[in-house]
């Protein structure tokens, strides 16, 4: 028991001792700031009937425990899926893996690792929290059980499922690289977000104040809002007096089906985690007549061709070289698909090519885009780069340059066909949409020297604004008169080109 | 205490064109230093995560105390220190909380584990860095941590690849006089390709190449094997390139406007030659060395 607590303690203390999880905490700690916001604001985030509890413990812890249960699956995974891979990335893992630790073990202390990480989180939170009620005085009481219980009750057993989630995906070969944060992403939004609301129960905690506010203040039925929606000036938030409730039989075992997916995910870990062992034995198979075909025929001429292009200016060697270097080890399948979505391009309907067919191309290059910015940390040649003849200006622009072909190259069936059809406005949407991908890519790379920054904050963005067209996050555009009315496309731009200067200007100073 | 490795292989690469790492390799590992010599990518450091049982081999077994550590790597795992080539530190922890970290690992209780890591760190000269975090170490300092975690559980067997790369010649010095302290009650298996680290403390020499074990004996006996091939020549500067590109030239020191060289042919390169003693790098750029085969061709044209 010493022992495992020993293990817990140094990777907790590894994970933490970094300057990044002190902005992740202050992160958090703003983002509850925000949650909750004064009754003045000009947006509200929980309203029912036009009503909002007065900012007392029952209501903040309440409220409190509806973030968490909505947002921390999605943040905190993120943040907590590298656990093994910081083992692999330190080196450490080849001790690891001759010392007698077993599978279960190593795995159990990862994830209690991880679920002290999560508490930690939730923990700043909570303090911000009675911060959040001493500021506003709505109610002077701390009653620290009515906050804590229900991070007790809803949080806990979902934080808990989500430290097994993580631990299951890194495991497993294929998941645990972008692919796995791509597909958790899918997961969430797609099923995880509608069975968390049963599964943790927190959806008794809603209807059972909306019960109340119905009945004390005599409403036909019930309008719920959680999120952020924007008041009207006049428009004044009435508050109630919510007393809270206290945690019944019920609400402990609506946690058990969580506690369960816990349980699953970490034996599918221990059965699929490969203790670090280098048992890989490659097939050396004789590549199909289509990758032949692919590699010699296309590829490879394609090739040829861009050397010949390239040769007369340094900056378009440098160029073609950046655009290999990011498309490198990628499989020939990949390649396969970029060509179909450009077919596809050209002959599907105008509205489902916009809405669709295009911001798929765009995903599809999302693992590949994601290695800007950080390929020279990555490959550790940031030293050898640093004294290379070539100005850092002209090896940022070549490389934001690579990811811009790249990206033209995914939307090649969508350019050729708006130029005929003289679509210019749509032409300048998706070069407006390209700027702001690759210049978030090259920032997010460039900052946090991972990939896995982009590959969620894009997926998400992605979502978001060009799938949900949600106006502030749609980057292209999809509605294209709504998205101009309010000059869109005009603060992407801006951004972009912000993101881009910001990027050049750390990397010109290494 | 032994370790027994019969017959073992390991392939990376499968089909048309197969790889392998390790062929057929037999080799029985007594108490005391073994020193494992070999080219980069002679297979030194596969065999090394095999022993390790990071890796399974493709074939073959391995028997440690008469057992299958293949089928039953656990029992190995127990009395095993290992030093990998290339290794890493969690660099938010100090040298103290990383060992304790590594002594949980090993499953060694706390009294036991606060007892070796003093010791340890007495040994390898890094009680004053204790308590340092390890992004502030040297390289050397985090060799000598590597070593340390290596050495937490007492082990029978003592695995360690290329322990000396980043170590100053006085580190490397205190290293070997360490080694040769602990050799007396386990099995140290020390894999380089600086001859120099063996050739003063391993009991038994084992050479690899391509894969393959060419050459097992002791130290002496390697020696003995060419002891009527070694050489040495004073010549002119100008002809030194001609000479290392026909024969296999194991040292030259420069003298005035000649060149001293030591060199290992199966005849005498030149009448000017004259024989020496062996050394053990002699014994193992001789059976290492394509010169060799050249040398003898040319002889015989």
């Amino acid at each position: 028991m010493n022992s495992l607590w020993r293990c817990i303690l140094a990777d907790f203390r590894q994970r933490t001792r970094q300057q990044s999880f002190i902005v992740i905490l202050l992160s958090m700690s703003v983002l509850t700031l925000l949650f909750f916001p004064s009754l003045d604001a000009q947006y509200q985030t929980l309203v029912i009937n036009g009503y909002r509890g007065i900012y007392n413990s029952a209501w903040l812890g309440g409220c409190l425990a509806m973030l968490n249960v909505l947002f921390l699956p999605i943040i905190c995974f993120y943040l907590i899926k590298n656990g093994l891979e910081l083992d692999r990335q330190s080196k450490t893992h080849e001790l690891i893996a001759a010392t007698p630790v077993s599978k279960v073990t190593y795995l159990f202390s990862k994830w209690c690792t991880n679920v002290l990480i999560l508490v930690y989180i939730v923990l700043v939170m909570l303090l911000s929290v009675i911060l959040i009620q001493l500021y506003y005085g709505e109610s002077y009481q701390i009653n620290l059980w009515a906050l804590a219980w229900p991070q007790l009750v809803f949080v806990m057993p979902m934080l808990l499922a989500v430290a097994s989630l993580a631990i299951m995906f890194e495991s497993i070969k294929w998941l645990k690289s972008g692919i796995g944060n791509v597909v958790y992403f899918f997961l969430w939004t797609g099923s995880i977000i509608q069975s968390i609301e049963s599964v943790t129960g927190i959806g008794s905690l809603i209807s059972q104040i909306e019960t109340e506010i119905v009945e004390r203040f005599s409403f036909q039925e019930s309008s719920t809002h959680i999120g952020v929606s924007l008041t009207n000036e006049g428009d004044s938030m009435k508050t109630f007096i919510w007393q809270g409730i206290e945690p019944t039989s019920m609400h402990l075992l609506s946690t058990v089906p969580l506690l369960l997916i816990c349980l699953i995910c970490f034996i599918t870990a221990v059965i699929c985690f490969d203790r670090f062992s280098q048992n890989s034995l490659v097939e050396n198979k004789s590549p199909s007549w289509l990758m032949k075909i692919l590699t010699t025929q296309v590829i490879n001429r394609l090739d040829v061709f861009f050397v010949w292009l390239s040769k007369p200016f340094s900056f378009t060697r440098l160029l073609r070289l950046e655009l290999k270097l990011l498309l490198k080890g990628h499989s020939a399948y990949w390649v396969i698909g970029l060509l179909t979505l450009n077919i596809m391009q050209l002959f599907i309907s105008q509205p489902l090519l916009v809405s669709i067919v295009l911001p798929i191309s765009w995903l599809w290059c999302v693992l590949v885009l994601s290695q800007l910015g950080q390929l020279e940390k990555q490959a550790n040649t940031i030293e050898l780069m640093t004294y290379s003849k070539k100005s850092a200006v002209l090896q940022s622009l070549t490389s934001y340059s690579a990811g811009w072909v790249l990206l033209l190259i995914a939307s090649m069936g969508s350019l050729v066909r708006f130029t005929a059809m003289a679509e210019w406005i749509l032409l300048i949407q998706i070069i407006i949409a390209i700027s702001f991908s690759v210049s978030l890519a090259y920032f997010c790379g460039a900052f946090t020297g991972t990939r896995r920054t982009f590959e969620i904050l894009f997926t998400a963005i992605w979502y978001m604004g060009l799938i949900q067209s949600a106006l502030y996050l749609d980057f292209f555009g999809v509605n294209s008169e709504v998205s101009w009315q309010p000059g869109m496309p005009y603060y992407f731009s801006a951004i972009s080109l912000s993101l881009l200067m910001l990027t050049v200007r750390a990397k010109s100073t290494r | 205490m032994l370790l027994d490795i019969q017959s073992l292989s390991h392939q990376y690469q499968r089909g048309k064109n197969a790889k392998f790492a390790i062929r057929s390799l037999s080799l029985q590992i007594k108490p005391g230093i073994l020193g494992l010599l070999g080219s980069n990518g002679a297979g030194k450091s596969s065999l090394m995560r095999i022993l390790a049982t990071i890796t399974k081999p493709s074939q073959g077994k391995i028997l440690w105390q008469g057992q299958d550590i293949i089928k039953s790597p656990q029992i190995l795992r127990n009395e095993l220190g290992y030093l990998p080539q290339y290794f890493g530190v969690y660099d938010q922890l100090s040298g103290v909380e990383f060992l304790h970290y590594m002594a949980s690992l090993k499953g060694l209780s706390e009294s036991v584990a606060n007892q070796r890591i003093e010791e340890s760190l007495n040994t390898l000269n890094l009680t004053h860095a204790a308590n340092m975090p390890l992004k502030g170490y040297s390289g050397g300092m985090k060799q000598r941590i590597g070593i340390a975690q290596a050495l937490l559980n007492n082990p029978k067997l003592l695995i360690i690849d290329e322990p000396t790369v980043g170590l100053d010649p006085q580190e490397r010095a205190n290293f070997r006089q360490l080694l040769t302290e602990l050799a007396d009650e386990r099995c140290i298996i020390f894999s380089t390709h600086i001859v120099a680290d063996v050739e003063s403390i391993a009991d038994h020499i084992a050479i690899m190449q391509t894969g393959e074990l060419i050459q097992s004996e002791s130290p002496s006996a390697l020696q003995e094997k060419v002891i009527n091939k070694c050489w040495r020549l004073t010549n002119s500067i100008s002809e030194l390139k001609q000479i290392q590109h026909d024969f296999i030239v194991s040292h030259s020191v420069r003298k005035d406007d000649k060149v001293e060289l030591n060199i290992v042919a199966d005849f005498s390169p030149d009448a000017r030659a004259i024989s020496r003693a062996p050394s053990l790098e002699d014994a193992y750029l001789y059976f290492t060395s394509t010169k060799r085969i050249q040398a003898d061709f040319m002889r015989a044209c």
